[in-house]
């Protein structure tokens, strides 16, 4: 073949962009944490029916905030450091939506992916710092910890440990939508959109 | 090892064709970027109307397109000569003309209908967001600048190939033994010395330009993949005023090889000539932080160095080239022609460009200036009078003049004085303006500026007259050219 | 010879792609980056030397079929720096089978049959590449405020970023000495100057 190598120099620049290209859905996404977030958007993800426990011990699901926007962060109680800046962000949204049309049609839940250590006493303890639960903002806990991996999975949100006995994960609004489907991730700085996107969906 | 410069030099067919494609390239997008030139002065005096938008597109367009055929024609004036010592490849010289045009017509898409407008020396973050055209159209502006860089690589790598061929290293073809007296054998000529220089610093100003436009690229497509400004800058003076720089000592070489003929001697390195080529060597990649006086984070020892480094980096290889073409020249009985014209002009342009561009290089002026017209005044000397002069005294000499004993006409005189006296009126009138603190990069001037405007528009039309002139007579040579005699 | 490079690519892939061990390399950033995924590569690339065709049958042809294979290489090789395929090979087992064969097969394997084959001035080509390509990920890891990866800590990124940016000087060292210093003593001038070669 005379000019085979050229062919497959051309064949390799082909496929390699192309590999490329879709590994990087068109050289934009290059972090699992933007994948993630593009995924969710383009494709809404149920999320696994699981018992949870809130910050009176009470059993709670999903299900029971059907018909209402969740905004959903993960925290440990213990954490010290990005757990405590996501609590006053979901502070402030409490204050905003309290003080709106929004009050009642939007919910915020903070969920402990270290059932082990925070129980409902914890979890109480935790939501004092930010003026205590109410029936805007729920503190729960998945009490098995299976059911806490598989919650963890569905939204791909990883945990690592720090190696300093505390935790290291994803921090994100995570927005739920009334039918109880994962819609989109924002930045858990991202107060306003987070907001803006619970009025479109409520 | 003989040092002494060939008398003929000879060229094969293919080697020919692309050297006279190379050049016809390089002839026309001169031609075009010297009109968006003055579509620029024309636009700012008033006699035009031009949206400053469309300004900004020129501009960028106007500046990376000299650029790039300084590039183009510099290192196609180094091919030739340097394959008379050793032996080039002309498959990569033309990979290298066929990255060059892709790499145009990319450029010209992202500017003209793309909107791009951040000028030749990008700056991050604000070619890529916050901008008035979409990110897309800086990504592809990047990628036809990748395109440039990835064909002169290639050209540098084949220099670097052949050199270690045929001298061992690129030490000794720099005349590095010879410098520090471990070797008594006779110097590389002139051309390979300088051919040495040339791919040290082109290979190492394409490293430093991937390095920084493919994350740039990156943050074009994805906002959120940021990079240090400060050193986001640092790398693009490091690539940027390299490769600008780098082409005059692309074309010089046409001195050493050229002037001999008409003085009817050799030019022949010297150790203090390799002396100078080294100092210059390692100046031209370090000088870089002389753009970035007004970044105040810059530390303070960067700022001081490249303040020396600006008043004695040209000094070694221009001293060494104006003495020695002096020294060649004296009581020769030079014969006096188009090209040894040219060629006197452009050693002139690049002996005298060194004023203000070292004013302009001293920290208390350039705290002043440095936004001003004084800035293209310094660059436009070296481009205009320097570089170009010597890639036009190529062209010519290959085409009509190439024992240098063509009778000579009136008009290629008149042409010639034309050129000089144009291009330093042009200069000059910037020079005058950054005196006068008129800005650079304004789409729109003040009325009171208008007349340096006008005068350097007159100036501008004439140049590119006489410059038409050398060009339209190097393509009727053409043809005598390919034909091999 | 033989047995002793086969012996090599089989104790290094035992150590870098099997299981236990596996998961030990990707525990950490800087293990997984610079340690399992060099391992990998070369146990393809000594792979590649037991099976490959001759190397010196010196056509033209065979300049683009090497360029083609490194470039192969290369692409494989920079899939799986993407910051998202490394944290998806440690989420799930059957992304980083993928990635284990892949850059035996697809980055060791063509490299060693392509590097042989490839020009003065392709292999600079490439090495000019490689650098600029370790200051891009080592200015990316050094300075990048957030984490890159969900599986790996800011800390660790830093540490990377410092090693890529050693890499590079490292690579720009190891080509400059021979090439400014090399103690050839070169060849005699071309008898006819202007003549061609093909590089």
């Amino acid at each position: 073949m005379k000019h085979g190598g050229i062919v497959g120099i051309m064949v390799v620049l082909l496929f390699g962009t192309a590999a490329l290209w879709w590994g990087s859905d068109g050289f934009t996404t290059f972090t699992a944490e933007s994948a993630r977030r593009l995924d969710v958007a383009r494709s809404p993800r149920p999320l696994p029916a699981v018992a949870l426990e809130d910050q009176r011990g009470e059993t709670v699901a999903f299900e029971d905030f059907a018909g209402k926007v969740v905004l959903l962060n993960f925290v440990y109680t213990r954490c010290t450091t990005i757990c405590t800046v996501l609590g006053s962000e979901f502070e402030q949204l409490r204050d905003e939506i309290e003080h709106s049309e929004l009050e009642g049609r939007v919910v915020l839940v903070t969920l402990t992916f270290d059932p082990e250590h925070d129980g409902p006493k914890q979890l109480a303890r935790y939501a004092e710092r930010y003026g205590g639960a109410d029936a805007t903002w729920h503190f729960v806990r998945a009490p098995s910890m299976d059911d806490t991996r598989r919650l963890l999975r569905a939204m791909d949100v990883v945990v690592v440990a720090d190696g300093f006995g505390g935790f290291v994960h994803n921090a994100a609004i995570h927005v739920i939508d009334p039918r109880g489907r994962l819609v989109r991730i924002v930045d858990s700085d991202a107060i306003g959109e987070a907001l803006a996107l619970a009025r479109e969906l409520a | 090892m003989v040092a002494e410069n060939p008398r003929v030099f000879t060229i094969d067919e293919a080697g020919r064709r692309i050297v006279a494609a190379n050049l016809v390239v390089a002839g026309a997008v001169l031609l075009a970027m010297m009109l968006l030139g003055l579509t620029m002065r024309l636009g700012q005096s008033g006699w035009l109307e031009v949206p400053p938008a469309r300004f900004y597109q020129i501009m960028t367009v106007h500046g990376t397109g000299m650029i790039g055929i300084a590039a183009l024609g510099g290192i196609t004036v180094m091919w030739y000569f340097l394959s008379q010592y050793v032996r080039l490849s002309t498959h990569i010289l033309t990979a290298n003309l066929l990255l060059f045009l892709i790499g145009v017509v990319i450029i010209l898409t992202a500017d003209f209908i793309g909107g791009f407008a951040a000028g030749w020396t990008i700056l991050f973050p604000l070619p890529t967001h916050g901008a008035v055209w979409p990110a897309e159209a800086a990504f592809w502006h990047l990628l036809g600048l990748m395109l440039v860089g990835a064909g002169l690589l290639l050209v540098a790598l084949d220099f670097g190939r052949a050199l270690i061929a045929r001298y061992g290293s690129l030490g000794r073809s720099h005349g590095w033994p010879q410098l520090f007296g471990l070797s008594n054998d006779p110097l590389p000529p002139p051309t390979v010395i300088a051919g040495t220089m040339v791919t040290i610093v082109t290979t190492l100003t394409v490293i430093g330009g991937a390095s920084i436009m493919v994350p740039m690229m990156i943050n074009a497509l994805n906002p959120a993949f940021t990079i240090n400004p400060l050193l986001a800058k640092n790398v693009i003076y490091f690539f940027g005023h390299s490769l600008a720089n780098v082409t005059i000592y692309m074309a010089v070489v046409v001195i050493y090889e050229l002037l001999p003929l008409f003085a009817g001697r050799p030019y022949k390195a010297s150790r203090i000539f390799v002396a100078g080529w080294t100092g210059s060597t390692i100046m031209v990649l370090i000088i870089f932080p002389h753009h970035l006086f007004m970044d105040f984070a810059m530390p303070q020892w960067a700022s001081g160095m490249a303040q020396v480094l600006s008043f004695t980096n040209s000094f070694p290889a221009m001293l060494v080239t104006g003495f020695g073409a002096l020294a060649l020249v004296h009581r020769s009985g030079i014969q006096w022609s188009l090209v040894s014209g040219l060629l006197f002009l452009s050693l002139f342009g690049w002996l005298a460009g060194i004023v203000p561009a070292v004013i302009d290089a001293t920290i208390v002026v350039n705290s002043v200036m440095h936004n001003t017209l004084w800035v293209p005044g310094h660059f436009h000397f070296y481009m205009l009078l320097g570089v170009i002069p010597m890639i036009l005294a190529f062209m010519l000499y290959l085409t009509r003049d190439r024992l240098g004993r063509s009778p000579e006409k009136d008009s290629d005189m008149w042409a010639l004085i034309v050129y000089l006296g144009a291009g330093l009126g042009f200069v000059l009138v910037f020079l005058y303006s950054g005196r006068h603190s008129v800005p650079r990069r304004w789409a729109v001037h003040w009325p009171e500026w208008m007349v340096y405007d006008r005068f350097a528009s007159v100036f501008a039309a004439l140049v590119i007259l006489a410059a038409a002139f050398f060009i339209v007579r190097f393509l009727i040579g053409l043809r005598h050219f390919l034909s091999g005699r | 010879m033989l047995s002793y490079r086969s012996l090599v690519a089989a104790g290094l892939l035992l150590i870098a792609a099997v299981p236990p061990l596996a998961w030990w390399w990707e525990a950490s950033l800087v293990r997984h980056m610079l340690m399992q995924i060099p391992m990998l590569v070369l146990a393809g690339f000594l792979l590649g030397t037991l099976v490959a065709p001759s190397p010196d049958l010196g056509v033209r042809e065979e300049r683009a079929g090497g360029i083609a294979a490194v470039l192969l290489a290369t692409f494989c090789v920079t899939f799986w720096m993407i910051p998202r395929w490394l944290d998806a090979a440690v989420a799930s087992h059957r992304v980083d089978a993928i990635k284990i064969m892949t850059l035996v097969l697809l980055a060791g394997l063509p490299l060693a049959w392509g590097w042989p084959r490839l020009g003065p001035v392709a292999r600079g080509f490439v090495w000019v590449q490689a650098i600029s390509m370790a200051i891009v990920l080592g200015l990316l890891y050094l300075t990048f405020p957030n984490r890159l990866c969900n599986s790996y800590l800011v800390n660790e990124q830093a540490i990377l970023g410092i090693a890529m940016l050693g890499i590079a000087g490292f690579l720009g060292l190891a080509g400059a000495v021979p090439v400014l210093f090399g103690a050839n003593n070169g060849s005699p001038a071309p008898r006819h100057p202007g003549a061609r070669v093909d590089p």
